[in-house]
């Protein structure tokens, strides 16, 4: 390839097939991208291991009140979700989105057996297979991706994490996540990148490059909205407000909120997170609001596992079984049904193994809406 | 230099230093077999990163900054410490294995780094050496318990994140335990509580809140505590297996072969768990220099940064620098992203992190010979070299490539690169810019 080919071929890395209801941008002072105005999944990975009782649960049922007495103290003044369930008071936000009809709850997600490792665990939820399915490491995301999405190289990654790490749930056999970064790095190193590009055009290595700087271009290119809180987190949320406002073609975009293993001085850490938690998708819900896009966006938040019925000696609690995991947005509010506990039940339906919603229906129903 | 002893610097060494290559020296022309044991005859004994004579400076602008750099953020000071005994060392194993240690065991220190520098020194003292002691003491560490809630755990409800971290990703690996095992573990480990009136904090066991019951575990019974655990865990072989697995990824491959794993788990098994004997092991096998073994490990931050001050002789100055490169590269010592540490392979080959590791090994040679790429990252990053002659142009190739690849790399850029046809022959070398922007140095 000649430096003149190069360049031609360069020229044409931004450019995409006009297709559906995708169009392109033709500004003079912003990177040219196709954009993509139809639906999108937001995927909120809270890591660590979620305890899901502490966020909503069954306050008058015996065995709950038995193991945890200090801890479901904290739940008493918190909006009422149905008969007999409390959310904690600071998911305030999140419970008027279910009030109107904007969120769906689903407490005890989960999968048979479960896995309490972290990793193991997060395994089994981002490639949707349960152990000895397969060998395959692909994830649910990468896959619906490959199967369903054209690839290009050259064109913009169909994923985008804004937490910086790589995740197995969108790793495909072609499908790969692109990562937000910092713009400074084409402040410094733009004359580099570009004659690295001419060089090495051909390596495997290239392709990142071009797709990093394309995506680093994009984000100089947003305004993130204000409103979102001032955290890691919440600026996390405040770019990807950002992306959806400028019609950027990603189709899924992953943020992560650390800090959920709570094996001591529980109460605190939570407040605090949940606090995050609320305030970030209550800013991001009426940031679609205002944009118009609630139609055709919907948001999955989960966590690797739950934890453990008992509260332990230091206010905390261990890893265990399902967990608490919420879908935001119009489009599936009526896709998976809420179960939720008889009351008529005995105690041991509370066992840490109750497993209410399967997590692979979750994953399965949002991968039938996004192929509507 | 031969090929097989490029191989053993790059991974045992993090590469030959610039006098080596000026001087052609033994460590790369020596049979491999005698770069084998030189290695471990010239092993220096342990001693406190403390006791090591401080960071030399060549401009008193610098010492200045990095004095109130030091002031400012004072746990960052022994890490570059540690930093420097790497690019500095004739002989740094131990050091390339404390890091495997922090890779393996990992732990965030916060602003207590006193706690983080001691975890370190058990890796330096005992890295090399028998397991027991490294975990008995890691146990004990501050940094560690803090990180993985095992300093406040009860019998009346033990905690179980430092256990199972224990059984998962230390020793037995996952699947090779039960849940009533963590359990069991937890019980051992209750009571653990460290002396908050002095810093650094120590250890001690409350026995109000230890569990003194019998324990089953692994199958075996008993009034157990935590170092009880520890030897039972000793006596696994999967714990010998995990490890040398561990090992082989980070000395060779990230996918090492199935049988080779095994192969090395007997060897760490038989062994009594001596590190020192698996590396040896390890160096002294023939399919150590082949392949998956060879060119084909992503370089860590750490190992990028070290063996480009190594090879050229360059000096990424201080606290600020060493700070950059490696937040920027996606490894921050003791401030792992989670308690399995960093990824490793192709991951650190991707986002911002690739751009950064591919542009600012030729960003810091320019700095230091007085070429800023860009003021602002001037403000960023300081680089010194003694002589501005370029001395290093001639030796980088020599150090990144082997014969073979260095032949197939000339014969692909006169065909389609002009800028590389300006080199003659092998005895030229490439330009050093190039080498160190060309795909194959994120590799080694």
């Amino acid at each position: 390839m000649t430096r003149k080919e190069f360049l031609k071929y360069n020229a044409y890395l931004g450019l995409g097939a006009l297709v559906g209801s995708q169009t392109l941008t033709s500004c003079a002072t912003e990177p040219e991208y196709t954009k993509w105005q139809g639906k999108r999944l937001i995927i909120i990975r809270l890591d660590g291991g979620n305890d899901g009782l502490f966020a909503l649960a069954p306050v008058k049922h015996g065995l709950l009140q038995e193991k945890r007495p200090v801890l479901l103290r904290y739940l008493t003044d918190g909006p009422e979700w149905q008969p007999g369930w409390r959310m904690h008071p600071a998911l305030g936000g999140i419970a008027d989105l279910v009030q109107r009809g904007e969120a769906t709850l689903l407490p005890f997600t989960g999968y048979p057996n479960p896995n309490t490792s972290h990793f193991k665990s997060s395994e089994i939820w981002e490639t949707g297979r349960l152990p000895g399915e397969s060998s395959e490491k692909t994830g649910w995301i990468g896959r619906w991706a490959d199967e369903n999405l054209p690839h290009s190289s050259t064109e913009l990654p169909t994923v985008l994490n804004l937490d910086g790490y790589n995740r197995i749930f969108s790793q495909g056999h072609k499908c790969e996540a692109g990562e937000w970064g910092e713009e400074s790095v084409l402040e410094y190193f733009e004359d580099e990148i570009q004659s690295w590009k001419t060089k090495h055009y051909n390596h495997p290595l290239a392709e990142r490059v071009v797709q990093q700087e394309k995506i680093l271009r994009l984000q100089d290119s947003i305004q993130a909205p204000t409103g979102f809180p001032d955290t890691d987190f919440g600026q996390q949320l405040s770019n990807i407000a950002g992306i959806l406002l400028k019609d950027m073609p990603f189709r899924v975009l992953h943020a992560t909120q650390g800090g959920y293993d709570t094996h001591l001085e529980q109460p605190g850490r939570l407040q605090k997170l949940y606090a995050e938690l609320n305030h970030g998708l209550s800013a991001l819900m009426n940031s679609l609001s205002v944009s118009g896009l609630t139609q055709q966006t919907t948001i999955l938040v989960y966590s690797e596992f739950g934890r453990s019925i008992d509260e332990n000696e230091n206010m905390g609690t261990d890893h265990n079984g399902s967990g608490l995991s919420i879908l935001l947005g119009y489009p599936l509010l009526n896709s998976c049904s809420i179960k939720t506990f008889d009351e008529k039940r005995p105690d041991e339906s509370l066992s840490l193994l109750t497993n209410l919603h399967d997590f692979r229906h979750i994953q399965s129903q949002v991968a039938l809406w996004l192929n509507q | 230099m031969k090929t097989a002893n490029r191989h053993l610097l790059n991974r045992a060494l993090f590469g030959p230093k610039l006098e080596w290559l000026e001087q052609n020296s033994n460590w790369l022309q020596s049979p491999v077999e005698d770069l084998q044991n030189t290695i471990w005859e010239s092993l220096p004994g342990y001693a406190p990163l403390s006791d090591s004579p401080p960071l030399q400076y060549l401009y008193a602008e610098d010492l200045e900054e990095e004095k109130r750099l030091s002031e400012q953020a004072p746990w960052k000071s022994f890490l570059v410490h540690w930093v420097n005994q790497m690019v500095t060392l004739d002989n740094p194993l131990r050091e390339i294995t404390a890091l495997f240690w922090h890779h393996h065991i990992p732990s965030a220190a916060g602003h207590k780094m006193a706690h983080g520098q001691l975890l370190l020194e058990i890796y330096r003292e005992h890295g090399l050496g028998y397991l027991k002691p490294l975990l008995v003491k890691m146990a004990a560490n501050p940094a560690i318990m803090y990180f993985l809630d095992g300093h406040h755990s009860h019998k009346n409800n033990p905690n179980e994140n430092f256990p199972r971290e224990l059984l998962e990703l230390f020793t037995l690996g996952e699947g090779n335990y039960t849940e009533k095992d963590v359990y069991e573990a937890a019980r051992a480990f209750t009571g653990r509580r460290f002396d908050h009136h002095n810093y650094p904090y120590v250890m001690y066991v409350d026995e109000e809140a230890f569990d003194s019951e019998p324990k089953t575990f692994l199958g075996r019974t008993g009034n157990f505590n935590g170092e009880d655990i520890i030897d039972i865990l000793l006596k696994e072989p999967n714990t010998a297996r995990h490890i040398a697995k561990a090992i082989l990824a980070f000395f060779g491959t990230s996918k090492p072969l199935e049988a080779h794993i095994e192969e090395c788990g007997r060897v760490y098994f038989d062994a009594g768990f001596h590190t020192g004997r698996l590396l040896q092991y390890i160096f002294s096998r023939d399919w150590f220099y082949e392949k998956p073994y060879t060119g084909n490990k992503v370089k860590t931050p750490v190992e990028l940064l070290v063996s480009l001050q190594r090879t050229t002789g360059m000096s990424a100055v201080g606290i600020k620098t060493t700070d950059y490169f490696l937040r920027s590269c996606g490894q921050s010592l003791f401030a792992p992203p989670n308690v399995a540490g960093w990824p490793d392979g192709t991951d650190w080959l991707k986002g911002n992190k690739l751009l950064y590791r591919l542009f600012l090994p030729k960003a810091l040679m320019k700095i230091a010979n007085r070429q800023y790429p860009k003021p602002s990252l001037g403000y960023k990053v300081s680089s010194r070299i003694k002589q501005a002659e370029l001395r290093h142009y001639r030796y980088i190739a020599d150090a990144t490539f082997d014969e073979e690849r260095f032949n197939s790399l000339l014969s692909e850029k006169a065909i389609s690169i002009p800028q590389w046809l300006g080199i003659k022959s092998n005895s030229e070398s490439m330009p050093l810019e190039e080498c160190l922007t060309h795909p194959d140095y994120q590799f080694v």
